[in-house]
């Protein structure tokens, strides 16, 4: 996640991520690059060394990509509006649902939530965000780090209603056979051990870095 | 197909399946790796592997359950290394283990930290590899004990600096790891690690036996309760050292070794800590280190080039430091190679200060990878040359025999054993390391007081004597006896005799190991004061011997009225000393 434009990028918690990464190796500058989720995890990077976009490592991406540690926990949660609740996973079959098309999230609606009428397919979290805004859909599925930050700068008006089961880390991911894999890998973890990644967090998410928010959001469980 | 239809199968979900692969393994893994003659800890990391991320995958990334219990077994493996350590013999050996300790820290400190800086490591990275390479492992120490030379001085001083390097390569982690993770200055970081240190010190070493003199003393005769204890005290120490930011793992080592009195090595309790720790603990720790072992990172180049690095710096370092213990400490060749393949094998300490260099990101996957070739290589190493230098050392003469290698203390059905009697034979058994093995003996129309055992145990317990009181039940007490020492395979029998009666059963006996009878000792306390034998004609040597061994620390003396223990020979009448708190002891000789 990051604020501002690809040109003058404002803040958050990824770009900060880089920040400090680039700090941690010497290097001057950390450029932004904006590629389609969807690209990203067909393994088209462009000409960028490293990829920090809520990405979780699946059998699928190894394939194409190369992954670090995690670096957040991130779990399936519910934005939804103000005065929506989801108290359990009977409710939230009956929601209707918007979601990224190349995410895990998509298969895990389709699986675990099993809605019972049909998923709005989005490109991006703003697009998911914006159905939910517009009432096109009940609720967006995006992971708790992302949810819980869209929904502190709504306002009010959005809210995250509960997060479901599921380690779902999300990691970096750098070009398949990159040289860098091992030595970024260390430096998060020297980031996880000092404090570095919980502390931006905190700061740009609200969350602790095992995914666990301020205002502890509810657990919606999904086995019987 | 018919029963697929019929029943809806589905992947274990619980715990039960990743446990059930990694027991599997426990006992798998060893059992297959020892038909190839290599060690079993060896078939450990490569069932980890196996069953791992990079392997099967039966055990996922994902999976923290293992990793964690895998942490536990590490703070025991370090628990178990400090209890272990014979403090006994540390001490006796103190100006070579001073010597050697110092180099066979130094030397691979300094060729580690000079090849860390080498490969392109900053300095806290390159400090953290030197220590972990000085630091050390007793894997061969067992191999060689059982070979007979355990009390070989070389072997002594080889025991006593693993002391030593294990706690500074600690004491170094503690630091780097403070320094590494800590948001404040260096200053700040080394004062609160002093800090942490000194609490950590006062903890174990002036407050957990306090604790748990008292708990065992209470509750001691609850076997559950004196196994739970002593893993609570691990927890415990290794929660404090965390407090201020120092590794459990040191915290772990340091409990061990303040409890190291409390618990001997040949006693129940330490039968069931080793017990836990084989069984359980440390196989899962090993496993655990097995599934972070990537195969593709291992083949490597790079991995391998740090891999031949590592082991030059290592071995280059210790067996240096072995060869300056012959202008030094006058060593010999045999000695010097004992001490060099006591000292190469890198498991524990080296495995522990890895893994915390790899989760406070100062050591990345091919420096883990590459310290775990290090590994299997002086582990296979030290198997292997170990039997040769130790069959080379020279045969020691034992002008003291074994005494007190096996000691029966004998009480009667319904006797309460005293303290002195029970400090008596463990001063006896310590003289040879030994161990006391406490006897009720009854005769068939006696009575016996069981609940009496109980206490007897856990007054045992906190003189350091962790054993199970037997019960004989025979003709008489006399055969009782003697069937007891046969039984027990004992090397001298203590007998709490305060009237004489089993003075007056046995006096005429036929034994083959001597046979002390206690009585005096009228406040029940063991005085520490000045030992005489009194032996009038006889000069025997079995006298004497015991004699020396009961004073230990104490001056023997002519005199009889400044005595506070007397020996003398069965049979004989105790000299009258008035109103003085003097212990008497009768010896029957062995093979009168």
């Amino acid at each position: 996640m990051w604020t501002g434009t690809p040109k003058h990028p404002t803040g958050g918690f990824e770009y900060e991520l880089a920040h400090a990464l680039a700090k941690h190796f010497g290097l001057a500058h950390v450029k932004v690059r904006v590629i389609p989720f969807a690209k990203l995890v067909q393994g088209h990077l462009g000409d960028a060394d490293l990829a920090l976009s809520d990405m979780t490592p699946t059998a699928e991406r190894e394939q194409v990509l190369d992954f670090t540690g995690p670096y957040l926990a991130a779990t399936p949660a519910a934005l939804v509006r103000a005065g929506q609740s989801v108290p359990d996973l009977h409710a939230a079959q009956a929601l209707t649902w918007a979601v990224g098309r190349s995410t895990t999230l998509l298969k895990f609606l389709n699986d675990t939530i099993q809605p019972s009428s049909s998923t709005l397919l989005t490109s991006s979290q703003h697009e998911t965000t914006e159905a939910v805004e517009r009432h096109k859909v009940d609720a967006g599925l995006l992971d708790l780090p992302i949810a819980s930050a869209i929904a502190r700068a709504s306002g009010g008006k959005l809210h995250v209603a509960g997060q479901f089961e599921l380690n779902d880390d999300v990691a970096a991911a750098l070009p398949s056979g990159s040289d860098n894999v091992d030595a970024v890998d260390t430096a998060i973890r020297r980031f996880e051990a000092d404090g570095t990644l919980s502390d931006l967090a905190q700061r740009w998410l609200g969350l602790s870095v095992n995914g666990i928010s301020d205002d502890q959001v509810p657990l919606i469980r999904t086995e019987s | 197909m018919v029963i697929a239809q019929l029943v809806h199968l589905e992947a274990p979900k619980g715990p039960a399946f990743p446990f059930l692969v990694l027991f599997v393994v426990i006992v798998a893994g060893p059992m297959i790796i020892e038909k190839f003659r290599f060690p079993g800890i060896i078939g450990l990391l490569l069932g980890g592997l196996l069953i791992g991320p990079h392997g099967l995958g039966l055990v996922g990334g994902g999976n923290t359950t293992v990793p964690d219990l895998g942490q536990v077994g590490l703070l025991y493996l370090m628990f178990v290394a400090g209890l272990e350590l014979d403090l006994r013999m540390v001490k006796a050996h103190r100006r070579a283990t001073a010597v050697y300790s110092t180099m066979t820290f130094l030397l691979p400190m300094t060729f580690g930290t000079l090849a860390g800086f080498a490969v392109g490591f900053g300095p806290s990275a390159a400090l953290l590899l030197g220590s972990l390479l000085a630091s050390h492992t007793l894997v061969v120490y067992p191999m060689i004990r059982e070979m007979g030379k355990g009390d070989d001085p070389a072997v002594a001083t080889g025991v006593g600096a693993t002391v030593v390097t294990d706690t500074l390569t600690l004491i170094v982690l503690a630091v780097i790891s403070g320094i590494t993770v800590g948001n404040s200055g260096g200053f700040e970081i080394a004062s609160q690690v002093i800090v942490g240190l000194i609490a950590l010190v006062a903890g174990c070493f002036l407050l957990l036996p306090v604790f748990a003199r008292f708990f065992l003393g209470r509750f001691g005769t609850a076997r559950p309760s004196r196994y739970v204890f002593a893993l609570v005290a691990m927890l415990a120490a290794a929660s404090l050292a965390e407090v201020f930011g120092i590794e459990g793992i040191v915290g772990a080592f340091f409990a061990g070794l303040a409890l190291n009195r409390l618990v001997p090595n040949e006693g129940d309790l330490m039968e069931r800590i080793e017990f836990f720790g084989g069984a359980v603990f440390i196989p899962v720790f090993l496993v655990s280190v097995g599934l972070i072992i990537d195969p593709s990172v291992m083949k490597d180049p790079e991995t391998l080039r740090l891999a031949a690095i590592f082991i030059v710096a290592c071995f280059g370092g210790k067996a240096l430091a072995a060869l300056l213990t012959r202008p030094f400490l006058g060593y010999r060749w045999p000695e010097v190679g004992v001490l060099f393949s006591l000292t190469i094998p890198q498991a524990a300490a080296t495995l522990a200060a890895t893994i915390v260099g790899f989760d406070i990101g100062l050591f990345s996957t091919k420096v883990v990878n590459a310290v775990l070739v290090l590994i299997v290589v002086s582990l296979i190493l030290s198997a292997l040359i170990t039997p040769v230098f130790t069959r080379r050392l020279a045969v020691r003469e034992t002008s003291t025999g074994q005494l007190g290698r096996r000691v029966l203390l004998v009480l009667g059905g319904e006797t309460q054993l005293r303290r002195g009697v029970a400090e008596l034979a463990q001063r006896l058994a310590r003289s040879d390391d030994g161990i006391v093995l406490p006897v009720v003996v009854a005769g068939e129309n006696e009575r016996t007081d069981e609940s009496s055992w109980r206490q007897i145990e856990a007054m045992l317990v906190l003189l350091g004597i962790d054993r199970s009181v037997g019960v004989f039940i025979d003709d008489s007490t006399a055969i009782g006896v003697r069937h007891a020492a046969r039984s027990f395979d004992c090397t001298a029998v203590v007998i709490d005799d305060p009237n004489g009666a089993f003075h007056d059963a046995l006096e005429d006996a036929h034994v083959a190991v001597p046979i002390l009878f206690v009585s005096g000792l009228t406040s029940g306390h063991l005085a520490k004061g000045r030992v005489q034998s009194n032996d009038g004609e006889r000069d025997s040597g079995t006298l004497l011997d015991l004699t020396r061994r009961l004073a230990g620390s104490t001056a023997t003396s002519p005199d009889e009225d400044h005595c506070d223990l007397i020996v003398q020979p069965a049979g004989t009448a105790e000299p009258d000393v008035g109103d003085r708190d003097v212990t008497f002891v009768r010896v029957l000789s062995g093979g009168d």
